[in-house]
């Protein structure tokens, strides 16, 4: 892949880098599109959940008799529908799930875990019939102490979720169950060596709070099983592969069984990698033998869905004065929610691998609490860890007095530099975001009164994974393309990009689509900013493959041999000869059928060589010392892209990354009262950033590229999230000379800090 | 012969041995080696999905990824996705 | 329970349809007339959505009542293009990649028509400020407070 590499990267590109309308925006603004509450079938039947209002009890019966006496209850599920596990790690795709947890996530079994765990769904031919179902539903609870903090859920004696857990990652095992999954370890060097070296130690904990991804788009799903037990799925998902897979062994289906069709995705950010509906509406239709349709409300989706973990961190950097880093070490607590997998491991991984560190030390611990199992949020994990490391980064910058842009440069990864989880980095863009950084007008602006600047870079791995894709060329010259990784910011734009620069032929008669399961091969979930480099790759070995058919029709209409055509701009032409001769793809696929019949491709790989991407973000907050509000006034993003495909897009990813990260930094938190209730489950006061509350976010795209993709890519959308949390609390900080180190930055916690200390 | 290196909380798995010497032309024979000479690790990469660098290129579940002569292999879990 | 008979107007056309008096506005266009383009976020008025005009007047759908459109013109984002041409609204957010997922889409064009109607020539504050009530949680809002700001600019100088 390399060669092919080589000659692209010199090559003069045409459409990709450039900026045309994707292939689904009229669909988008006229309201044509359908997302996953948009579809509708005959003789269809309304679902609804009944969940628990306890945060930690034991399910003693379940009575539905009533309910299912009810007019219009068409079937009513719990967890004697769903089939059992052992606690045993299954891969799924590219994910490695426990089927034991994911099955008592869906429905609960033994306990309720959390309030809003699902406990019973219903069918009914309305929703109103539905709600009256629900309510009838006799559930017999023990309620149990819970615990919601990994403080207190860590504490011997705490309130066990799971008495059969053991912490793994211990030696030698301890012998009793407690609130600790896992314990992980990274690092290498001597870390007290390094301190003992430094001439400035900080040592500081931070404290983030759980928050949720706030997809615009609830969760909403429609199934139909027949009577032989065929079965079509309609649903929101990053990853139809992954929801076939897990639905097919939750309830016992053979994969070929079911049939998934993802529908357009109104926002994901990890957070629909997973399944909730999904699985009750099949076996609700399986049960009724009638289409189901089911939708979560907002407050459903908060108390429910997988948000990200809160978590409690631990920060100790050793610096000689003049900058030189000595020593990195951190402890990560991070809550796992009701079942184990909290995303500590990245989150360790990645704390410190914007740097390049002699000695290095992350442990991590993943806790189980009374709260909904945490699903994968743009970037897993790494946020809160690098929000800690980069905070620290900016006292110390501080305190030896130079600037936090050359204290990063001083320490900076670098192409070979041994990444604190191992292995040697290749090339990435870290020294080039921060120079960007400094050069850029932004970072030399005057600030005005109770105003001051942030800066805090990030990094991100980026993943690979399964993919599969095909191309069609169509017998009038137009060409299709079926992809398997939904949608959800324009990656049908750059695919079918990378298509028509390939193949020499306008965007405009490019079709791209998102297959269903039964139409390709496995793909991994759009996730781990995968999509446009994963499923970028075939599609441009597809369609060189293609292009290779179509070489040789245009070869036997010329009766020459293949080593004899090349393909230029759209056409086959004949290299040698005494007159040129050239034919267009057009001509080629008019006669495909009588030359050997119909041209397609398709190209199914594990794809990898994922190159990280780096971000150093700038922001100006103005700080009002009255209230307490923090006021973002100027922000830029800079962002190693690799090669950005569709650039719009690429901007799209950092700004919406960064306004994520402001409502991170400033505002979103889950609160929760003494009994374990969520206590925000509406916008209203889970306040995710609204237009007001920002400004116009900067970009800026560095292109280092990644040499294992054909046109550089690297992947963008999960880097942007990471920096904004500490940038922004570094400038609070030093807007106010005093240090912050718990998030969300919200008026009363500002107020609190600014008046106490 | 390629050099398996494991750092952190790996090497609570091998009483402390931070490098192993590993004859293996890919991840496949790389899991054989393991259950042979340091049968703690193997379940690691069977059914707990740890993700292998050769070189510094991370490969999750590709059991044919080419190992050479040289080659620096560590053990990682795999990269979720978000 | 019986149901009340509204006669009203969508987008220019006459629509009678039956509803529950506890249905919303959005309950009814979404599932008794199947216009889908309004989307439900949040159901509480929070989200934007479901941004639909009454009467000229913009308002969320899921917190009016089916009943109350009774007499009423209503546009929804189905009503925005004429023909086979978009508004200038719809062509901008395509050409500037002000949407991503696009489930807020319809709700944010019918708001920012709505402001175009009312201010020819608005800050990026008063964008900025008019559509807080639309959320977005793909784009950071910067594409699409700039196609807002140069429709707002193309029209005044056409």
């Amino acid at each position: 892949m390399n060669d092919m590499t080589q000659t692209n990267l010199e090559r003069a590109l045409k459409i990709v880098g450039s900026r045309p309308a994707r292939p689904d925006g009229v669909d988008k603004v006229t309201g044509r599109a359908l997302f996953g509450a948009d579809k509708s079938l005959p003789n269809m039947l309304v679902g609804r959940v009944l969940r628990s209002p306890y945060a930690h009890a034991k399910i003693i019966s379940i009575d539905t008799s009533k309910a299912e006496e009810l007019k219009g209850v068409k079937a009513i599920v719990t967890s004697t529908d769903f089939e059992d596990f052992p606690s045993e790690f299954v891969p799924n795709g590219e994910m490695v799930v426990n089927m034991k947890d994911i099955t008592r996530n869906v429905m609960a079994r033994e306990k309720a875990l959390y309030v809003g765990h699902t406990v019973a769904a219903v069918a009914a031919t309305s929703e109103d019939i539905a709600e009256q179902a629900l309510a009838l539903i006799d559930v017999t609870y023990e309620v149990l102490p819970h615990v919601l903090e990994v403080e207190d859920a860590e504490k011997p004696g705490a309130p066990l979720l799971h008495d059969d857990m053991i912490t793994i990652g211990i030696e030698p095992a301890p012998e009793s169950a407690s609130n600790v999954a896992k314990r992980v370890e990274f690092g290498f060097g001597d870390v007290e060596k390094g301190f003992s070296e430094a001439d400035l130690i900080i040592e500081r904990e931070f404290t983030t709070q759980q928050v949720h991804q706030g997809y615009i788009e609830p969760h909403a799903c429609l199934a139909s099983v027949s009577e032989d037990g065929q079965a079509e799925l309609w649903c929101t998902t990053q990853g139809p592969f992954v929801v076939r897979n897990f639905c097919s062994k939750l309830l016992g289906f053979n994969a070929a069984q079911i049939r998934v069709t993802a529908s357009e995705i109104g926002g994901g950010f990890g957070g629909k990698t997973v399944v909730y509906l999904e699985p009750l509406a099949l076996a609700l239709s399986r049960k009724s033998c009638r289409p189901v349709k089911m939708e979560m409300n907002r407050a459903e989706v908060f108390t429910s869905s997988g948000p990200t973990s809160g978590a409690k961190i631990w920060v100790k950097i050793g610096v000689k004065n003049n900058g030189q880093i000595t020593a990195g070490d951190c402890v990560l607590k991070y809550q796992a929610g009701a079942f184990q997998g909290a995303p500590v491991g990245p989150g360790a991984m990645c704390a410190f691998a914007p740097y390049d560190l002699k000695n290095v030390r992350a442990v991590g611990y993943d806790i189980v609490v009374n709260r909904p199992k945490v699903a994968a949020y743009r970037a897993p994990g790494g946020p809160i860890s690098e929000y800690g490391v980069e905070s620290v980064i900016d006292e110390i910058a501080i305190k030896i007095g130079m600037d936090p842009i050359d204290l990063r440069l001083k320490n900076a990864a670098k192409e070979g530099t041994i990444a604190p989880y191992g292995p040697k980095l290749g090339p990435i863009g870290m020294i080039e975001t921060l120079e960007a950084a400094k050069s850029h007008p932004h970072y030399s602006a005057p600030l005005g009164p109770n105003q001051a600047r942030g800066v805090a870079s990030g990094f991100w791995f980026n993943i690979g994974g399964e993919t599969s894709s095909s191309i069609t060329i169509n017998e009038d010259g137009t060409v299709g393309l079926t992809l398997g990784t939904p949608d959800i910011g324009g990656s049908r734009a750059s695919m079918a990009m990378m298509a028509s620069e390939e193949l020499g032929v306008p965007m405009e008669l490019i079709k791209p689509i998102i297959g269903d399961t039964n139409s390709l091969g496995f793909n991994f979930l759009t996730g781990g900013s995968r999509a446009t480099f994963s499923t970028g790759t075939t599609v441009v070995e597809s369609t060189r493959e293609a292009i290779e058919e179509l070489k040789k029709r245009a070869a036997l209409l010329w009766e020459v041999s293949l080593d004899q055509v090349e393909w230029f701009e759209g056409h086959a032409r004949l290299i040698s000869g005494d007159e040129p001769k050239t034919m267009s793809l057009a001509q080629i696929a008019k006669q495909a059928g009588k030359t050997g019949g119909p041209i397609m491709a398709n190209c199914s790989m594990n794809v990898t060589g994922a190159g990280p991407s780096l971000g150093t973000h700038i922001v100006d907050v103005e700080v009002d010392e009255e209230t307490g509000q923090v006021s973002i006034i100027r922000y830029t993003a800079i962002q190693d892209a690799g090669k950005a495909i569709h650039p719009a897009y690429v901007e799209g990813q950092m700004q919406g990354g960064a306004v994520q990260g402001i409502g991170w930094a400033l505002n979103e938190e889950y609160i929760y009262n003494e009994k374990g209730e969520l206590e925000n489950t509406g916008f209203l006061d889970y306040r995710i950033p609204v237009c007001s509350d920002v400004p116009m976010i900067d970009t800026v795209i560095v292109e280092v590229p990644n040499p294992n993709h054909p046109y550089g890519v690297r992947g963008v959308g999960e880097t942007p999230i990471i920096p904004p949390l500490a940038a922004i609390s570094n400038a609070v900080s030093r807007a106010t000379n005093k240090r912050f180190d718990e998030l969300p930055l919200s008026p009363p916690k500002v107020l609190a800090k600014l008046m106490h200390g | 012969m390629a050099q398996l290196i494991l750092t952190g909380s790996l090497k609570n798995l091998t009483n402390g041995i931070g490098e192993f010497t590993i004859q293996a032309r890919n991840v496949h024979q790389l899991v054989g080696e393991l259950k042979r000479i340091c049968p703690p690790l193997a379940p690691l990469i069977e059914s707990e999905g740890f993700a292998v660098a050769i070189d510094g290129e991370i490969y999750q579940d590709i059991l044919f990824a080419p190992i050479s002569e040289n080659s620096e292999i560590h053990l990682i879990p795999p990269i979720g996705a978000g | 329970m019986s149901k009340t008979h509204v006669a009203t107007h969508i987008n220019g056309d006459s629509y009678e349809f039956l509803c529950n008096t506890q249905q919303t506005l959005l309950d009814v266009l979404r599932h008794e007339l199947d216009l889908k383009g309004s989307k439900e976020g949040c159901a509480t008025g929070d989200c934007g959505a479901c941004s639909v005009m009454m009467d000229d007047r913009l308002v969320c759908a899921c917190l009016v009542l089916g009943v109350e459109a009774d007499g009423k013109k209503i546009e929804t984002v189905e009503g925005l293009s004429t023909g086979s041409s978009l508004d200038p609204l719809q062509q901008k957010f395509i050409d500037l990649a002000a949407l991503q997922c696009g489930i807020c889409t319809p709700g944010v064009l019918v708001a920012a028509k709505a402001l175009l109607e009312k201010n020819k020539n608005p800050s990026e504050e008063e964008v900025r400020f008019w559509l807080a009530g639309n959320l977005c949680r793909c784009t950071g809002y910067d594409k699409i407070v700039r196609a807002v700001l140069e429709v707002a600019a193309e029209a005044r100088n056409t």
